[in-house]
């Protein structure tokens, strides 16, 4: 039986915890896929989603079913993000030449599920590429796109996440891509080959 | 499907009603430019990526051999609960606001929410005129005299006499043109003979007290121009256009 995320909560308020479960197997990997790309740190975006759902289970008092449960999950996400950048800002960096790259990491695939290594390889370049350029886009247009790609949210939920109208969610996931494809073009060689 | 539908299914990377999508881009040159330019970007984000989230967690390899092997501690700040309390508060103000705000829902075709509209408008501008003719029908006020005579009954004012001042005069030929008449009446008391220039009448409204000393050209036909002391233009006068200022300053 396919659970409502709003019926999960009410049982959750009621005290029947291990309803949780589901709501976490549910969004957890999307949830990562845009801290991931948020951050670019995926053991950072591990601790913000955790953190996250932690977040929603202490104060599940505080939900309301006037509201859906996927804007408030998102909008947590998202704040603890801007957190996170914000205080790594602050913090010096230290780069690691042996360490990959959160974006090549991202999109290492299980040799298993992969065809071929060379396939594999092709997606992390490709991954990488992605991300590098997201990361040169506008923070407000990068995490637009990155809800709509990565985490699958519809616009109306983009928009109560981050807090802008309709009309300006389209308007970042318009400008985003534009910019995207205008790189991709100017960087037509690389684009050719993937 | 409108262009708006369209954008939306353009950027859903489930592409759930891709046939809806084409069948708009066929009819819409602006939606087959949009995806032309966001073609390169949509391929890199909709290719790469599952078109829904996986079911298990997309972990990197070593991130999870290592989790299993030294499971992370659970942690929560006192700042997290904050920012979610926050949100649902927010969310919590933001679907009231919407829900207790009254809205009247346009049809989704552009064509149809232009017509519904202007068939709103002219709705409301026939009541207000009906209303306004109601009202002023069964008005009980009293009407203020128009300080500006709009429009001068034919035979109400003879021709040559002053429409402001409104005295009875001598009664002249007919009346003419509405224009000519108005034109005559107001000559009839900025020509007044014997007046120095410093006490003309206040009625200089169309000229400067220059321009009324200037000499002034009138071709009027056979129309008597009088004023409350007889005649100061005959039709002999008028007749021959001479420069009525040099006779009669």
């Amino acid at each position: 039986m396919q659970w409502d995320d709003g019926e999960l909560m009410r049982r959750i308020q009621e005290g029947e915890f291990s309803f949780f479960e589901i709501l976490v197997e549910r969004y957890r990997p999307a949830l990562l896929r845009v801290a991931g790309g948020m951050l670019d740190d995926a053991a950072l975006a591990e601790d913000v989603v955790q953190e996250t759902f932690l977040a929603v289970f202490a104060s599940r008092h505080t939900f309301n079913p006037s509201f859906h449960f996927r804007t408030w999950l998102w909008t947590i996400l998202l704040n603890l993000c801007h957190r996170q950048r914000k205080r790594r800002a602050r913090r010096p960096q230290v780069v690691s030449q042996s360490a990959l790259s959160a974006g090549e990491r991202a999109n290492i695939t299980d040799p298993a599920t992969s065809e071929t290594a060379l396939a594999a390889l092709l997606i992390r370049e490709r991954g990488a590429q992605l991300q590098g350029l997201l990361n040169e886009l506008p923070d407000a247009q990068a995490d637009a796109i990155r809800l709509r790609f990565f985490g699958g949210l519809k616009y109306e939920e983009i928009a109560q996440s981050m807090g802008v109208s309709l009309g300006g969610a389209k308007l970042r996931v318009r400008s985003g891509l534009r910019k995207l494809s205008e790189r991709l073009l100017g960087d037509g060689e690389i684009s050719n080959e993937l | 499907m409108n262009c708006d539908d369209a954008f939306d299914a353009l950027t859903d990377p489930v592409s759930a009603n891709a046939a809806e999508l084409t069948e708009h881009l066929a009819k819409c040159p602006r939606c087959r430019v949009l995806k032309q330019v966001l073609e390169p970007a949509l391929s890199l984000l909709c290719r790469d990526l599952p078109a829904e989230p996986a079911t298990s967690a997309a972990l990197p390899h070593e991130g999870r051999e290592k989790d299993a092997v030294a499971p992370r501690k659970p942690f929560l700040s006192v700042e997290a609960i904050g920012v979610a309390e926050a949100a649902a508060a927010r969310l919590t103000s933001r679907s009231a606001a919407s829900s207790s705000r009254p809205t009247i829902r346009l049809p989704r075709n552009r064509f149809s929410a232009r017509v519904l509209q202007g068939v709103l408008c002219a709705a409301f501008g026939g009541l207000a005129v009906l209303c306004s003719g109601l009202w002023s029908g069964k008005s009980d006020v009293a009407r203020q005299p128009s300080l500006v005579p709009s429009v001068i009954p034919a035979g109400a004012i003879p021709a040559g006499v002053c429409t402001r001042n409104a005295t009875p005069q001598k009664a002249t030929k007919a009346p003419g043109e509405s224009a000519r008449a108005v034109i005559l009446s107001c000559v009839a008391c900025h020509m007044r003979d014997q007046q120095p220039r410093s006490e003309r009448l206040p009625t200089s409204l169309f000229q400067s007290p220059r321009r009324l000393a200037d000499p002034v050209l009138f071709v009027c036909g056979q129309t008597e121009v009088v004023n409350d002391r007889g005649p100061i233009l005959k039709p002999d006068h008028l007749a021959t256009g001479r420069r009525l200022g040099h006779e009669y300053a």
